[in-house]
């Protein structure tokens, strides 16, 4: 039973009154959900809230769902489109209370990582993450840590090919740069 | 094509077979270019050890449960619809005491008024008449030809009250007459000089 079908059952499932149908779909991807829009907020709260919308929408929308992508395109789509829209609305925020547009020092990093050394190692990428521009981060964050090829990614996303891999190789050479900067 | 763009595409496995060759073949020539390859490739190495993170299970245990309450939240006190309720509920109460009061005193108020015409004394009454109608002459015809009992009945038979005035046994006489309405007074007035002494 491949990713695809057992997706299939579970929603069909889900659909037909079988509300542990949905858990079991919700812990599937709940931790993927985090991660990209823990990497595209750099922030626990904010991921966390994300998360919970995404499952929301994902509890209230399903039965839309008509198979003609895979389910984790979808969720990738309302994922990723969550994150964004917050951080626009943080980036709003920052400009009518004249606040720094340094990340906010609010991690939350020991609710989720109990390793230490990871821990740290976490948050240095964090940071240089968080220099990139939105739109290079958003393909830097689905090319390296959400495994996705572009396809995938343009599918998410709406962009051409073209204009991802540029953007992600602008993304990739910033990286370079700002670890660079960060060991010297 | 830069050297950036040529590193990125050989990482990223989108070089030619005969692209690659020749990238290998420059690598192997150029400390320089090993160097730079290098500074992309520890940012791809810090990326994957990132990537093997696991989040918390705790964390991920409380997820569903938290989504639980917000697809079906538990019934919780809310001050405004609650303050709704009450200024409804003593809306009813205050309603309900303003028409039991009139409906039970109105009754007793009447008996009250003859007991308190009563207590008057008699320059007390004459004042009283004389303030239903400013003139002399029912002041001279009462005080000359009206008995204490007589004023009494006359006063309690004609006295017809509001609810305020009901309450009268902490005022004085006057302030009733302030309370009578201008019909009030005039039937009192008509039938103390119609009334055969």
């Amino acid at each position: 039973m491949n990713l695809k079908t057992d997706d299939y059952e579970l929603i069909q499932g889900f659909l037909s009154g079988n509300e542990q149908s949905f858990n079991l779909l919700a812990r599937k991807y709940q931790e993927r959900i985090y991660w990209h829009a823990r990497r595209m907020l750099g922030d626990h709260d904010d991921a966390h809230e994300i998360v919970q919308q995404v499952l929301l929408v994902m509890h209230s929308k399903l039965k839309t769902f008509n198979f003609s992508s895979a389910l984790y395109t979808w969720i990738y789509k309302i994922t990723s489109t969550r994150s964004l829209n917050l951080l626009k609305k943080k980036a709003l925020r920052r400009i009518f209370t004249f606040s720094s547009d340094e990340l906010i020092e609010n991690y939350g990093y020991e609710k989720i990582v109990e390793d230490i050394e990871s821990r740290e190692r976490f948050l240095k990428m964090e940071k240089l993450l968080s220099n990139l521009p939105v739109k290079q981060r958003q393909v830097f964050v689905m090319r390296n840590y959400d495994d996705l090829s572009y396809e995938e990614i343009s599918n998410i996303t709406g962009k051409s090919i073209g204009t991802l891999k540029a953007n992600y190789f602008h993304a990739f050479r910033k990286m370079k740069e700002l670890m660079k900067k960060n060991d010297d | 094509m830069t050297t950036d763009e040529r590193i990125i595409k050989y990482i990223e496995n989108e070089l030619s077979p005969q692209e690659r060759n020749a990238f290998e073949v420059e690598l192997n020539n150029s400390v320089e270019l090993r160097e730079e390859l290098n500074k992309y490739l520890k940012v791809k190495a810090e990326t994957d050890e990132i990537k093997k993170l696991k989040l918390n299970p705790l964390y991920l245990d409380s997820i569903l449960p938290e989504l639980k309450n917000k697809l079906n939240p538990p019934k919780t006190f809310s001050v405004k619809r609650n303050l709704g309720y009450a200024f409804g509920v003593m809306l009813v109460f205050i309603l309900s005491i303003v028409v039991l009061k009139n409906f039970f005193i109105s009754e007793t108020e009447l008996t009250d008024l003859k007991e308190f015409t009563q207590s008057l004394n008699e320059n007390e009454r004459i004042e009283l008449l004389e303030n239903l109608n400013d003139a002399s002459e029912v002041y001279n015809l009462i005080s000359e030809n009206i008995s204490e009992s007589q004023l009494n009945n006359l006063l309690a038979a004609n006295l017809e009250i509001n609810n305020e005035v009901a309450e009268a046994y902490n005022i004085e006489y006057y302030e009733i007459v302030d309370d009578l309405s201008e019909d009030e007074i005039e039937v009192i007035y008509k039938e103390i000089l119609n009334t055969n002494f």
